[in-house]
């Protein structure tokens, strides 16, 4: 499994670097000097690692006593869907609503306690709001949602 | 040279510089003392807050962090036996069993005033070196200054990771991602599909954070417990742990000249320099086999080797832009977005920025061992804080910092891609660090490309330090595939 993972990477790699290069056939000298000079040995690495991934030894999993991997799986795809989900909710809601809502959704999702929950979601509004708001003046996007009602 | 010494003393302790470096600091012993969190994720997560800063602010606080870092990390790895950084990771081996023999004071001493001895040491071996590098650097054109950046990325891609080709694979990735938007001189769009945001190219903090936090965020809630499994106990001893450094300081001083040559060397990095200072240690010792069982020299020994190849590493890095570590790779980042060239520049016009950096390594020191002995017991309770309960405030922390550079979505976009690679690359083993520095280092390799076959057409790579230079980078890479068959042909012979 390990080793088809490694050799569907490196295959893909390969082709980014052969699409490179060839995108930049038709450039000016000293446009594509460059990107051949990267690209065309990057593409010969990447079919040197593609055999050899693929006849060698599976690459070693990261040593993990304490998970089995079915569990370790199955909390990598959790987090990588409380990441995605904040990104919608940003879009959706923006920085100021999502970070609370999303670190306090987490922490209750986590079992964390409802103290700890709330004061850990007001602190990260406090930071977002405190911080990049009001003293960075970093202008926080509204959130689309709650542009098309009209809330913000 | 004597004015810009002063100059950069100066710059750091103006207002808002020493402030900012106090928060840096601070910020360096919650993220030293937690494990997981490493010292180049610690500093990409604080990349962000650097761009409404001066240099002389901005490395204030991120150096004064980075020095605290590690060692911090000594407490965990001595109190628990759990590396806070992974440079930290051989204090455990005498550390942890003196700890558990009930000298943890000790060893905690030793380790923290050891950590601070090779920063000092490091730090001075920084402010030395420049007058010698200085006239060197005159001489140099733009074919130097590009093999320089080449020798780096030849360095870092085939000593880290298992395979030298995945390294390389993996930079020639990044120098591939540096040239997305217009070409320098030119302006002709290059691999921008069509996508107005992409003419600007890849920004480097949405790269950094999405290559090195999410993996580590994603590690941190898959396993989602604290580190602190057992009691503390008692903490007395500091002192005598001062006084043995003080004792052994003939290993000091051998294990800070370790640290200082691993530090100039790329590609070693800290994880090799303790490992070889403990080494040296056992070999040099009249009694080797008190070594694991709690021999106060193989806490110092790493401890200071460690702190000074932190520092150190920053010789090749602001002298010839080549990052000695992982750390300073990421550093190199701080550096573009501050405007900052490494090389020349930052040996003459830049000088009191450059000399700032080792005054900030060594004041943050001082402050932190001074810390330390006052609140050890404080710092160790934040170890008790669950995984959990860290995760919505780096959420927080990699989402706002991509964005906040160029207040787009976009920038998200591309962390959480660059995120997705790096967890990939972890699982399967590739290393991520020449992969940022080729996106780092890329335009500056191209820039200098430039120049020197506009100047000098081929004739560039006859010149002398040139050819050198290509000699060497070859026998970076094929270094490790000659130890391999000379290992082989020992076998066999066996």
């Amino acid at each position: 499994m390990r080793r088809g993972v490694e050799v569907a990477f490196v295959a893909f790699l390969a082709v980014v670097f052969a699409w490179a290069a060839w995108e930049a056939r038709d450039w000016a000298d000293n446009v594509r000097t460059f990107p051949l000079a990267v690209a065309i040995p990057g593409l010969a690495l990447a079919l040197v690692q593609v055999v050899s991934s693929a006849r060698g030894r599976a690459p070693e999993a990261p040593v993990d006593e304490t998970l089995a991997p079915d569990e370790r799986l199955r909390r990598s795809a959790q987090i990588a869907g409380w990441i995605g989900g904040m990104f919608v909710a940003v879009l959706l809601l923006g920085f100021l609503v999502a970070v609370p809502l999303g670190a306090f959704a987490y922490l209750r999702a986590a079992r964390e306690r409802w103290l700890s929950s709330v004061a850990i979601a007001v602190l990260c509004w406090a930071f977002v709001y405190g911080i990049f708001d009001r003293v960075l003046h970093v202008p926080l996007p509204p959130g689309e949602l709650l542009k098309a009602l009209g809330v913000s | 040279m004597f004015e810009a010494l002063i100059a950069g003393l100066g710059q750091i302790l103006a207002w808002p510089a020493i402030g900012l470096m106090f928060v840096g600091i601070a910020a360096g012993f919650v993220v030293g003392i937690l494990p997981g969190i490493g010292g180049a994720t610690a500093l990409a997560l604080m990349l962000p807050f650097i761009f409404h800063m001066k240099p002389p602010e901005a490395f204030a606080f991120l150096l004064g962090m980075a020095s605290v870092l590690a060692m911090t990390g000594e407490i965990t790895s001595i109190l628990f036996g759990v590396p806070g950084e992974p440079v930290t990771a051989a204090t455990i081996v005498d550390g942890h069993t003196m700890a558990k023999q009930g000298e943890a004071g000790r060893a905690l001493g030793a380790a923290l005033f050891g950590a601070f001895v090779g920063a000092v040491v490091g730090s001075l071996s920084l402010m030395l070196t420049i007058p010698i590098i200085q006239p060197f650097l005159r001489s140099f054109g733009s074919p130097e200054f590009l093999m320089f950046a080449v020798v780096g990325i030849a360095f870092v891609s085939s000593l880290t990771g298992s395979s030298p080709v995945k390294g390389f694979i993996a930079a020639g990735l990044g120098l591939l991602l540096s040239m997305i938007g217009q070409s320098p001189g030119t302006a002709t769009l290059r691999y921008v599909f069509g996508q107005l945001y992409l003419w600007e190219g890849i920004r480097i903090v949405p790269a950094v954070l999405g290559l090195f936090a999410i993996p580590e965020l994603v590690d941190l809630a898959v396993h989602r417990t604290s580190i602190a499994r057992r009691d503390v106990g008692a903490l007395g001893g500091l002192r005598q742990g001062f006084a043995d450094v003080l004792q052994h300081r003939w290993l000091a001083l051998r294990c800070s000249v370790i640290g200082i040559v691993t530090g100039v060397a790329p590609g070693i990095g800290g994880n090799g320099a303790q490992w070889i200072a403990y080494g040296h240690a056992v070999q040099s010792a009249d009694d080797p086999t008190r070594f694991g069982r709690g021999a106060v020299e193989g806490v110092i020994a790493p401890a200071i080797a460690s702190a000074g190849e932190r520092t150190s590493a920053l010789i090749p890095t602001v002298a010839f832009g080549i990052p000695g570590n992982v750390s300073t790779a990421v550093l190199l980042g701080a550096f573009i977005i501050q405007g900052l060239v490494p090389g020349k520049d930052m040996l003459t016009k830049d000088l009191a920025i450059t000399f700032g950096m080792a005054w900030t390594m060594i004041i943050a020191n001082v402050i932190a061992i001074a810390v330390i002995l006052l609140l050890a017991k404080q710092l160790v309770a934040i170890t008790r804080i669950r995984g959990t309960l860290l995760v919505p405030p780096i959420i927080l922390l990699v989402f706002l910092g991509s964005y906040a550079e160029r207040n787009t979505m976009f920038d998200v976009v591309v962390m959480l891609v660059f995120g997705a690679l790096g967890v990939l690359m972890v699982e399967l083993g590739w290393p991520r660090a020449p992969l940022i520095l080729g996106l780092v280092l890329g335009g500056v390799i191209e820039n200098y490309l430039n120049l020197s076959v506009a100047r000098y057409e081929l004739e560039w790579t006859l010149r002398p330090l040139v050819a050198a230079m290509i000699l060497l980078s070859a026998g970076v890479a094929l270094s490790p595939y000659v130890q391999a068959a000379r290992r082989r042909a020992r076998r066999a012979a066996t």
